[in-house]
């Protein structure tokens, strides 16, 4: 008998359940909220089961996100017309191929990376964790190589390196098996091999009507043009990036300004004039201004041919001024001139010689110019892993290489700073949302509904008591509250739960000024039921007052907190994201703090990253606000005209 | 005395709701003399209150006057503009005192303020003068002259209403609407209410249309009485020939249902069955599931009125042949 | 107006015991859990090193006088913060927190190091944090006051318009529009609107710290200055409205339905009173007692709401500044802004409490 009552009453509760979902379906917000509430009960779902344990504290750090580009918009912009390199993160754990010969093992890994839009990607690096391989006692370890082929046939050799262990720092014991790790930077990189390279498939040399005839000097005007390609591909291109360009267009010119070399003729003369006025040893003069003639003569030459000298003729032609000016100095040395005018000799000499010195380095008597542009096409990465002498090398090698470039899009949401997938922390953040809601507003609305009937159903003292505590608290603010202990909060706890019970904190406070509204609702609704003539009939019949509470009160009150309980979770979802932004941060991975590390980095121009977590809270909020409405139309039906 | 003060000539106010047209006036028609006092007497829903809405337009959607006409003081007023009825007929022509129960007092003004507000609104006055007026009239249905300051919650039930009554009297309309004026209040009450009303029927000259589902507060102050039944009326004429002679089988039932002071005891008679559902009401004659003397053709036709006495008019099968 | 002087007295009252209430939890969770110790220690440090400064400067020093003279003044400071008693015991947080809650209740709060809180007025550090406070506090209620006074005269626009054409079009609009509006956190609308009109469309400022100055020297040139206030208070004002403009239409319309379908107001059209009369006296005046109480008593509560919406902006009020004293750990600043925001906010309610008074006569005889 008892046994059916209680089968009958869970069918009743579930045939009621099942006409309130119904009845909220029939609404068009109802429509709504129900579908975004499974939407996003979902993807909580989905974020517990994938998520893995130490996400939430290891999220926070940027060599979680390492592999992902930083602040780059999601990839589906390519279909809507904004192209961006791809992002690759490719693992391999078994090679492509192997090459085996009598001194050498190699393994191959080989990538296929097509680069089709007119803009590089971000960065390029290999990863490498390899195993110590040894033979006979003697350790083993490999060498890593890695070349890119270009779509336009250059093969670049990018890196070439030992995988020594130890480089971490690390004092660890070795054995054979355990694995080093390694990974390549901007520092290893053969940026001269590539420049090289570069020169040599486009030809980019200095033509020899520019360079002149002599080979050291055409060495000399070539190195310049290297270097000047090189300071390019370091300042523009990250160094690294040199690998995805080529040279569209250059212009090795030669600079035919005069200015200086005509300060210079006016210092020789002036130095002329000044010896001949000077009283020292005549033959010695003589051969002074016969020096001094020369070298003027030199600079002279240059000015007059210099539409069509060639730098090797201009800088023997500065050359030989230099020497005959070095003559003068010696000559005046002899000759014992005054010291003001041998420094003004030395200072004119010293100042030509940096002349030379400066054109043969730098490029300021050869001027490159070239344009470097994106090389569109079809590139393949090798990474070579050899190990040296080992006999009997493994088939299957226990190696794991990453070959990684960070191109201008990633994933469904893109990236915020630190490289962090913005899909991602949506994801997980949905539970952590939802289970904060819940726990407040049920936690809110139990105590709310415990106090409220309590304070109806006996009066008196406690009645006055839960009302003038009520009214206390609804007259204090929560949000300064909130802040000044939130921010105790951050100070005091620490350690591995901290997040966490930061996050109890907010809800405390939150509970703790949230079950009064719920209280008085309750209690009027008490009051008024208490009034009722079954009540009173019950009583007469003998009923206790818990039984007239649970089974007279209690019902008529669930449905109200059923809707108060739906309203006030999106509450609590809110603040804690607020407070985020605010700059009081917990550390769990919640769409407040994706908002709240756009506002730290001042970044409110990159619409991925503020658009998706505050749509999520808009959502939610949403949802469970016309998911409030519904059932509260349920219940008051003359609430539906509104 | 010849030309009728209110004819009112096949009335027809429908609700047009979704679950179905609600006929809740349906084709009435009678007229009232000035001085002359007409009570409108039926069971709650019979469309009395629609009635007096009709007549001063103010049928909350989504209803509406249907058909017919009202004639007051010679004017259709039907086909009056909103602006010109506001301005000539309402509370100067036909002025309404509502039920007791109803809520008719704004809760943020003073009772003075309130009646000041129609001489300020209909004759110019300015407040000082209009709250002159609000004190004669409060003095008039016995309320202190004082309380002009008091707002509508400081006053009892019976005072409401007499403030009620005053604003209804303020501009001395010649036809006040008076909707179940005592319901809801005490017996006490409802005699100074009543005997206010006859003062006002005496010395005023004003004609009162009493609405109500008490026959024995409409005895006490008509002249004429109507009796609506189902949205139409069923019996219409002077008071006393109806009170002492009604033909109609509802008139006859609703007279039996009042028990007497005096004479001797008998079993209290009621009748059976519920008012008509008026999207639906039944074919013919709407009270024949409820008569004790319906005859087939009742059950068809709808009886018309015919005069059985002077001025007497009934509509049922039994007086029509 | 009787009865009505004894009602706010008793509101007085409460609010006033409230405060100090709080005053006193706030300084009870702060020296309990060590919070203001640190605050105490910090300052304690701060005093001393400036003294051994001078010091040095004056002279001839021995680094041995200098190591006593830390040791010593720190005693005397920390007995000063009653952080220890004279005999060197330490006084238990429970004791140490009543001198707090009395100078916090007299607004005494010292000052601050912190560059970045002080460039908020923008000041130099160190500054008076009362002072800082001050400074900052008008700014906000500016944003906040103008904002509502907006809104509220925007939806007592269009409120009636919406409410007398219940289910046409503009009424499902605007139901839709308050739903969605308040679902949308004003901060995350703030962002938004910087994206757009900020950096998209270039028409305001980025960062509107800017207009700090601006105010501080308005009277300079007073035509001017204001043009450029505008240029830099819009988009908060106009991101306020719109969000505040959510509730207030809500609110308003389910008020007026309510009001409209009421028998009164059927009563005053059968009197002949005239349309326009009937909405002003019958419907909106009633109607505005509760929706004034309900509502207004969020504009107490909209600082709140633009405290965090302030920072995001970076608009040089209270939100601003709570935001560089938790950046910079300022914690001093954090206890005077809790102490401070709440007295704000009681006062604030208690003004609209008499205002609800004045409006709702009912409220009268309580």
């Amino acid at each position: 008998m008892a046994a059916s009552i209680r089968r009958s009453r869970i069918s009743r509760i579930s045939e009621s359940f099942k006409i309130a979902i119904s009845e909220i379906w029939r609404q068009t917000p109802g429509k709504a909220a129900l579908v975004l509430f499974i939407l996003l009960v979902a993807m909580a779902v989905i974020a517990v089961v994938t998520i893995t344990p130490d996400f939430l504290v290891k999220w926070e750090s940027a060599s979680y996100w390492e592999d992902n580009p930083v602040v780059v918009p999601p990839c589906w912009v390519n279909s809507l017309g904004y192209k961006t390199a791809k992002t690759a993160q490719i693992y391999f754990t078994t090679p492509s191929s192997m090459e085996v010969s009598e001194s050498e093992t190699r393994y191959i890994y080989t990538y296929n990376y097509t680069l089709d839009v007119n803009e590089a990607p971000k960065d390029l690096y290999v990863k490498a964790e390899v195993p110590l391989l040894c033979e006979e006692g003697v350790f083993k370890a490999p060498t890593m190589r890695v070349t890119v082929e270009r779509p336009d046939g250059i093969v670049v050799l990018a890196w070439d390196m030992v995988i020594e262990p130890g480089k971490t720092g690390e004092n660890v014991t070795l054995t054979c098996g355990s694995l080093l790790s390694a990974k390549t930077s901007k520092e290893t990189f053969r940026l001269a091999e590539v420049t090289s390279a570069i020169m040599d498939k486009y030809n980019i040399t200095v033509p020899p009507e520019i360079a002149g005839a002599n080979e050291t000097y055409v060495i000399t005007a070539n190195s310049i043009v290297r270097t000047t390609i090189r300071t390019e591909l370091e300042n523009k291109y990250l160094t690294i990036l040199s690998v995805f360009v080529k040279p569209i267009s250059y212009k090795i010119s030669l600079n035919r300004n005069t200015t200086i070399l005509e300060v210079f003729s006016k210092q020789i003369n002036n130095l002329k004039t000044t010896f001949l006025d000077l009283g020292i040893n005549i033959v010695l003069r003589d051969k002074i201004i016969e020096a001094l003639d020369k070298a003027a003569n030199n600079i002279t030459w240059v000015i007059n041919n210099i539409n069509t000298v060639t730098y090797t003729d201009y800088l023997i032609a500065m050359n030989n001024a230099y020497e005959n000016l070095n003559n003068v100095n010696k000559l005046a040395l002899a000759a014992s001139a005054p010291v003001d005018v041998r420094s003004s000799v030395d200072d004119l000499t010293k100042t030509l010689g940096k002349f030379i010195e400066v054109a043969t380095t730098t490029p300021s008597l050869i001027q490159p110019e070239i344009v470097f542009d994106v090389l569109q096409g079809d590139y393949r990465v090798n990474v070579t892993i050899t190990y040296y002498g080992v006999k009997k090398p493994p088939r299957a090698l226990s190696a794991k290489i990453g070959i990684i470039v960070k191109g201008g899009c990633y994933g469904i949401l893109g990236t915020a700073d630190k490289g962090v997938d913005i899909a991602t922390v949506v994801l997980y953040g949905t539970p952590i949302a939802l289970a904060i809601g819940f726990a407040t507003a049920v936690a809110s609305v139990f105590i709310g509904v415990i106090a409220g009937i309590i304070s109806g159903y006996y009066g008196g003292f406690i009645d006055e008591a839960i009302q003038r505590t009520v009214d206390v608290l609804g007259n204090i603010p929560l949000l300064p509250i909130l802040i000044i202990v939130g921010s105790v909060a951050q100070r005091t706890f620490t350690g591995e739960a901290k997040s966490l019970y930061i996050i109890l904190t907010y809800i405390g406070i939150l509970i703790i000024f949230g079950w009064g509204g719920t209280a008085i609702t309750v209690r009027a609704m008490t009051l008024s039921i208490k009034e009722e003539p079954y009540i009173e009939a019950a009583k007469a019949l003998g009923a206790s007052n818990t039984r007239i509470i649970f089974k007279h009160i209690l019902p008529q009150v669930l449905i109200y907190a059923a809707a108060v309980l739906v309203f006030n979770v999106p509450g609590a979802i809110i603040t804690e994201a607020g407070l985020s932004v605010l700059g009081l941060r917990h550390g769990w991975p919640t769409w407040g703090s994706v908002l709240s590390s756009a506002r730290a980095e001042n970044r409110f121009d990159v619409w991925w990253w503020i658009l998706p977590p505050g749509l999520m809270l808009s959502l939610t909020s949403l949802t469970f606000v016309l998911l409030g409405l519904a059932i509260e139309r349920i219940v008051e039906p003359r609430l539906r005209t509104l | 005395m010849s030309e009728p003060l209110l004819e009112v000539k096949n009335l027809k106010t429908y609700f047009y709701t979704l679950r179905g047209i609600v006929r809740a006036v349906d084709d009435v028609s009678f007229e009232l003399y000035r001085g002359e006092s007409l009570g409108l007497a039926g069971e709650s829903g019979c469309g009395k209150s629609t009635l007096a809405f009709s007549l001063i337009r103010l049928v909350p959607p989504p209803g509406k006057i249907s058909g017919g006409t009202v004639i007051f003081e010679g004017k259709d007023v039907t086909k009056m503009s909103e602006e010109e009825f506001r301005r000539e007929v309402r509370w100067r022509g036909i002025s309404m005192i509502f039920q007791g129960a109803m809520n008719v007092l704004n809760p943020v003004y003073t009772i003075g303020d309130q009646i000041a507000e129609v001489f300020m609104v209909h004759k110019g006055y300015s407040k000082r003068e209009g709250l002159e007026e609000a004190k004669k009239l409060l003095q008039l249905v016995g309320i202190e002259p004082r309380r002009v300051k008091s707002y509508p919650f400081e006053l009892s039930g019976g005072m409401k209403q007499r403030a009620v009554i005053a604003m209804a009297l303020a501009l001395s309309p010649p036809l006040v609407i008076a909707d179940e004026p005592t319901t809801a209040l005490d017996v006490v009450v409802q005699a100074q209410i009543l005997n206010l009303m006859k003062r006002l029927k005496n010395e005023l000259r004003t004609s009162i249309m009493l609405i109500s589902h008490d026959l024995s507060i409409i005895a006490e102050v008509a002249d004429k009485i109507a009796i609506m039944y189902g949205g139409k009326i069923v019996e219409y004429g002077p008071s006393d020939l109806v009170y002492n002679n009604p033909r109609h089988p509802y008139t006859r039932a609703l007279l039996n249902s009042i028990p007497r002071l005096r004479g001797e005891i008998r079993d209290l008679t009621w009748i059976p069955g519920t008012p008509p559902d008026l999207i639906a009401p039944p074919p013919g004659c709407r009270f024949h599931p409820r008569c004790p003397h319906a005859m087939e053709r009742c059950k068809k036709e709808e009886p018309p009125m015919v005069e059985v006495d002077k001025n007497h008019y009934v509509a049922c099968w039994l007086y029509t042949k | 107006m009787p009865g009505a002087g004894s009602v706010i007295l008793r509101r007085g009252l409460i609010l006033l015991v409230t405060f100090v209430i709080i005053v006193i939890v706030v300084a009870a969770i702060v020296e309990g859990t060590g919070y203001s110790k640190d605050i105490y220690e910090a300052m304690i440090r701060e005093i001393v090193n400036g003294e051994v400064m001078a010091l040095r400067r004056g002279g001839n020093i021995t680094e041995v006088f200098i190591e006593q003279y830390k040791k010593n003044r720190t005693h005397q400071l920390r007995v000063e913060f009653e952080l220890i008693d004279e005999n060197g015991n330490e006084i238990p947080p429970y004791r140490r927190m009543w001198s707090l809650v009395y100078r916090s209740l007299l607004f005494n709060f010292t000052k601050t190091d912190k560059v970045g809180v002080a460039n908020v007025v923008p000041t130099v550090a160190p500054a008076d944090v009362a002072s800082i406070i001050a400074a900052v506090l008008p700014r906000t209620i500016l944003v906040v006051t103008v904002g509502e006074v907006i809104a509220i005269a925007i939806a007592l626009l269009i409120g009636p318009r919406v409410a007398y054409r219940h289910g046409s079009l503009a009424d499902r609009f605007t139901v839709a529009y308050a739903a969605i509006i308040t679902a949308v956190p004003l901060w995350w609308l703030a962002m938004i609107f910087i994206q757009v009109f900020s950096y998209n469309l270039g028409w305001f400022p980025r960062d509107l710290r800017g207009v700090a100055t601006v105010l501080n020297e308005f009277w300079n040139n007073p035509l001017n200055n204001f043009v450029e206030i505008l240029r830099y208070i819009t988009m908060p004002i106009t991101a306020f409205v719109i969000w505040s403009l959510g509730s207030w239409l809500y609110g308003l319309r389910a008020m007026l339905l309510r009001v409209i379908r009421e028998d009164y107001v059927m009563a005053a059209k059968a009197r002949g009173i005239p349309e326009k009369l009937v909405t002003r006296r019958y419907v909106l005046r009633v109607s505005l007692a509760p929706v004034i109480t309900s509502v207004i008593l969020a504009l107490a509560g909209s600082i709140g709401g633009m405290i965090i919406t302030e920072s995001v902006f970076n608009w040089p009020g209270m939100g601003t500044l709570y935001y560089a004293a938790i950046q910079e750990g300022d914690s001093m600043t954090l206890l005077a802004l809790t102490i401070v925001y709440v007295g704000v906010y009681l006062v604030a309610r208690f003004i609209l409490e008499i205002l609800y008074i004045i409006i709702d006569p009912r409220v009268r005889v309580r």
